[in-house]
């Protein structure tokens, strides 16, 4: 989720890749905490969507 | 043509207006930015310096002191020429009510999708930047900058407006009028490419505190690691509670980039909470910081600028209150100062600064390439 948050919005442009992860970490969520491993959070999972809904990222 | 800045120390709105307009007008800039010490009457300056500037898009805010090419000032009025060549296309709009939401950053959006003809999220971020200015005493820079970041990729930079540090008023330009409970947005083309300087001068300690109870919208910790939050950040210094207060300017707390910090600064303690200058989520852990050298540091990022940039056509500078006072309680502003004696620079004392985010005891500075 994370990562298609981040495709989408920087569309291969670098700089926005790693502002959109300061954008997220800001927001209180912390991206490097998260990989393909991570035990799904229900939570977190809601709080993803919703950044995404804010972002105009289709998940 | 070239950036130009000049500035006045005239305590006369007008006639520190017309001071400046003589020595930037004839390069007939398509835009103009200028800081003002909160000596001046906002309406007045306001209403001043887009008279003295027909045709040209002129924005700014008050101040808690100004920075031009090699001057550090106080109660003064300095700006900036940008030229159509550098900047040919800018667009301002007021987001009113920030206060209470953000429909007024929202409608600040529409206002630049009318005028670009396309939606923030469709320019390019390597050919269009954002200034940002926010009344200082909204309290309001992190929904703010949050929501700006939702609807543009383009980077915004910029700061809090001050009023040297009476705590009163702090206003925003735009149009001819001074607002409040609003910010200045501006979205300039720059052709000729940009970059961006953001420096603090602090290092990372190894102690991390992470805050578990916080009042965000007052911008408050009560809790850091399940303890009161005052006793813990004055554990992890080693000191007394009575004592924390007296090292706040030297050990802020970082929410950690990688290794870049994004500094809150500790404003005061209440009771057995802390304060900050900005809100502090819950669940982020928090590195307490050491400070460094100010101007070394800005030197040093200064010149790694000018290196990537290969010619530096002009700066400007947001710089933190609480810089300046360090910088003039170790007698070290005018050592800053001289910092910028070699490009076109205008700046000012901020109440925080914007560029993601809100922060804190940071310089964040927005560099125009030359070609």
């Amino acid at each position: 989720m994370i990562d298609q948050i981040v495709a989408q919005r920087a569309k291969g442009n670098a700089m926005v890749e790693k502002t959109t992860l300061t954008k997220l970490l800001m927001k209180g969520f912390d991206p490097s905490k998260y990989n393909a491993q991570s035990p799904d959070d229900a939570a977190r999972i809601a709080e993803l969507q919703r950044i995404a809904a804010e972002f105009g990222v289709t998940l | 043509m070239t950036i130009t800045t000049a500035y006045s120390t005239h305590s006369d709105p007008q006639t520190a207006a017309l001071e400046v307009a003589d020595a930037l007008a004839r390069h007939q800039p398509g835009a103009v930015l200028y800081f003002a010490s909160s000596q001046y009457d906002a309406a007045a300056i306001a209403a001043a310096m887009e008279r003295a500037f027909p045709g040209a898009a002129v924005i700014g805010c008050t101040t808690a002191g100004e920075i031009v090419s090699g001057r550090m000032l106080k109660s003064s009025l300095v700006a900036m020429a940008l030229p159509t060549d550098i900047v040919p296309e800018i667009h301002v709009q007021v987001a009113r009510g920030i206060g209470t939401g953000v429909d007024g950053v929202d409608a600040a959006f529409k206002g630049f999708q009318a005028a670009t003809g396309r939606s923030a999220l469709d320019l390019d971020p390597r050919e269009w930047v954002g200034l940002i200015l926010i009344d200082g005493l909204s309290r309001a820079e992190e929904r703010v900058m949050e929501r700006v970041g939702a609807l543009t990729d383009v980077m915004f930079i910029g700061g809090s407006a001050g009023d040297d540090l009476k705590f009163e008023r702090t206003r925003v330009f735009a149009h001819g009028a001074a607002h409040g409970n609003a910010a200045v947005l501006a979205l300039l083309r720059v052709p000729h490419g940009f970059d961006f300087i953001k420096t603090q001068s602090f290092c990372a300690m190894s102690k991390t505190l992470v805050p578990t109870r916080v009042d965000e919208a007052n911008r408050t910790v009560l809790e850091f690691d399940g303890k009161p939050a005052a006793e813990a950040y004055a554990e992890a210094l080693g000191l007394p509670v009575s004592e924390a207060a007296a090292h706040f300017m030297d050990h802020p707390v970082g929410l950690m980039d990688g290794r870049e910090p994004y500094v809150r600064s500790p404003q005061q303690i209440a009771g057995n909470a802390m304060a900050f200058y900005c809100a502090v989520k819950a669940g982020m852990p928090l590195a307490l910081l050491d400070s460094t050298d100010i101007v070394a540091d800005t030197a040093r990022a200064l010149a790694e600028a000018k290196l990537a940039a290969g010619k530096v056509a002009g700066v400007i500078n947001f710089n933190c209150i609480l810089r300046t006072l360090e910088l003039d309680a170790k007698g070290k502003s005018g050592e800053y100062g001289a910092l910028f004696a070699d490009v076109p620079t205008v700046g000012f004392s901020t109440y925080g600064e914007a560029m993601i985010g809100h922060i804190n005891q940071t310089s964040t500075m927005l560099v125009f390439k030359g070609y």
